[in-house]
């Protein structure tokens, strides 16, 4: 389990980086990048992409947070699992 | 190109794309719903190099799917069954030498493995891509997903994008749980990328040879690129399984 929010924002680089096959390195995305408009990702592979966040953390997101504008940064995901792991 | 062929199930007629004229015959199985179509093109380049190596490729639709006809929210457990096992006796009618090989691909993967299981001996083997085991799961996170691609619009419970699941399929579905005994052919499990650790386990516990590809989740996408590697490494295994079953019938 990430001990900070540094540790926290680096596992979910991982995991965006590994789940939607980026060619880059985790460390390349901004907190505020926008993974459609900077890499082209579309919601299906978003999707995947939460699922994958799911089952790294042991978290479950309610259907109702099922947005676009949750998922589409780090800074968004990292707020949305840190509020989970709380 | 392939020779389109029908054989009868339940009442209906199925459509089944047959590629070659080689003595040995495998049977592919297409996931349910949305991600048929991202495994379409896979199969066709499957089945293509198959043909080159002198085999015989099956590839059918299950009812309401595809080029048969019907309607999917009218399928069920049983017309699905019966699509399966009309489809491995039409194979086998193909097949001059050997058994049938099977290729599956995530929930053809678990249907794949139910048919091995309820035909035996006339199975050699079976390669399964990405498999799902927990039914479950896989319709909630398809249901999930749909929702989310639809931004929340209004939304049908047992629609996923068009597949309009039946009640008594989602319940036969839903109760598909991981496999707890060795299966009864050998089977090679062929990963998209990092295999999980659910899946490590699960290829343990059936026997399966977990072989981790360079593949992305194709599935989900509907004009996916090129993965040679796994078709390459999909018809390598194959071949195996078709030599161990010329040897333990020689």
């Amino acid at each position: 389990m990430p001990e900070d929010s540094e540790e926290l924002a680096g596992r979910i680089r991982e995991i965006i980086v590994e789940r939607l096959f980026l060619e880059i390195e985790p460390d390349d995305i901004g907190e505020d990048d926008s993974l459609t408009d900077a890499y082209g990702v579309d919601s299906v592979r978003l999707f995947d992409m939460i699922v994958g966040l799911e089952e790294d953390f042991g978290v479950s997101f309610e259907d109702e947070e099922l947005k676009l504008k949750n998922f589409d940064t780090v800074g968004a995901i990292a707020a949305r699992v840190a509020a989970k792991l709380e | 190109m392939p020779e389109q062929l029908r054989f009868a199930s339940a009442g209906s007629s199925l459509s089944a794309s047959v590629w070659g004229t080689g003595n040995q015959v495998s049977l592919f199985f297409y996931p349910l719903a949305e991600e048929r179509k991202g495994c379409a093109r896979k199969f066709a380049e499957t089945a293509a190099q198959l043909t080159r190596r002198g085999w015989t490729a099956v590839v059918f639709d299950y009812f309401g799917t595809g080029d048969s006809p019907g309607d999917f929210p009218a399928l069920d457990s049983a017309i699905l069954r019966d699509n399966i096992d009309q489809a491995v006796a039409f194979s086998l009618s193909l097949a001059k030498t050997g058994g049938l090989v099977l290729l599956g691909a995530r929930t053809g993967g678990w249907l794949a493995l139910d048919a091995a299981a309820r035909h035996g001996e006339k199975i050699a083997g079976a390669v399964l891509w990405e498999p799902v085991f927990d039914g479950g799961k896989w319709l909630k996170d398809l249901f999930r997903r749909s929702k989310f691609r639809n931004c929340g619009a209004a939304f049908n419970p047992r629609d996923a994008d068009g597949y309009l699941f039946g009640e008594e399929l989602l319940a036969a579905v839903s109760s598909w749980r991981e496999p707890e005994e060795k299966l009864p052919c050998p089977v090679a499990w062929l990963t998209a990328g990092r295999a999980s650790a659910q899946a490590e386990k699960t290829a343990k516990v059936i026997g399966a040879s977990l072989i981790q590809t360079s593949a992305q989740p194709f599935w989900l996408e509907s004009d996916p690129r090129t993965e040679e590697e796994l078709i390459e490494l999909t018809c390598n295994e194959l071949s195996s399984f078709f030599g161990l079953a010329r040897e333990k019938s020689g």
